[in-house]
């Protein structure tokens, strides 16, 4: 009965569908691949670049941006190194 | 100069060791700090920048209590008041003398330790945050390059500006 509703798929339909499967989609094509190859080529690209992406998150540090921000400000004021070497220059000249 | 006494002389030399204290104590954050630089862990190096932050308030008040004893002992041991430690510690007698010399040399080594290597992680933070800003840039480059729009048929699909929704054309 189920067999008459949804035929069964050919074994070699099955054996494609496992080796297209997890593969871009531009390797599944098929036919399309002729009529669809710029948009296909593009939408790799943009894959790629995703994927590329990700692994740039994966690589990151453990970064927090108000932390970041606030050390950045500090360092373009000035303030993160100049307090240390004012402060220590100061002593310097008294320890001459 | 005829070597002399002053009690604030034995305060300078008890205010100094502190000093020497919070010294180690910063080069100590520093080492940590270049450690956390390292390792490229921001979120440690902004607790240990805030560490820094304090530590250096309290060396800042220090500076201001040391420089109100010198001004006592330079004029009790008849000193101009801009005079260095190396002037005082001629016009002392021993072992206090001694004392304050041997403080001398090792709060400078400290000192020059520390701006070396504060120096270095300047540097190397500022490598780091450059990195780090690269990355987001490349990031938000790569992430929101299209318009954000989806559909069931994939990113792409235009969404209709506000006021032409219905304005197609068939």
């Amino acid at each position: 009965m189920l067999d008459r509703i949804q035929p069964k798929v050919p074994a070699s339909y099955l054996n494609d569908m496992s080796r297209l499967e997890g593969k871009p989609e531009a390797a599944r094509g098929g036919a399309r691949q002729t009529d669809n190859a710029a948009a296909e080529v593009s939408l790799s690209e943009e894959a790629l670049a995703m994927q590329r992406a990700m692994q740039a998150v994966k690589n990151a540090p453990d970064v927090r941006t108000d932390v970041v921000e606030r050390i950045r400000n500090e360092i373009q004021a000035g303030t993160y190194k100049i307090n240390v070497e004012a402060l220590a220059g100061r002593l310097l000249s008294f320890l001459k | 100069m005829s070597p002399t006494y002053s009690p604030a002389a034995e305060e300078l030399l008890d205010g100094l060791m502190g000093e020497t204290e919070t010294y180690r104590q910063l080069m100590s954050l520093t080492q940590s700090e270049r450690s956390a630089l390292q390792e490229r862990n921001l979120t440690s190096l902004a607790e240990i920048v805030r560490q820094k932050e304090a530590i250096l308030a309290n060396l800042m008040e220090g500076e201001k209590t040391r420089q109100q004893l010198v001004a006592r002992l330079t004029q009790d041991i008849g000193l101009p008041g801009d005079a260095s430690l190396s002037d005082i510690i001629a016009a002392l007698d021993d072992p206090l003398a001694q004392q304050l010399a041997r403080l001398r040399q090792e709060l400078t080594d400290l000192v020059d330790q520390l701006l070396s290597l504060n120096h270095g992680n300047h540097l190397l933070l500022k490598a780091e945050l450059e990195q780090v800003e690269a990355t987001f840039n490349y990031l938000m480059s790569a992430t929101f390059s299209h318009d954000g729009h989806y559909s069931a048929n994939g990113e792409g699909t235009p969404q209709a500006a506000p006021g032409t929704v219905l304005n197609w054309e068939v």
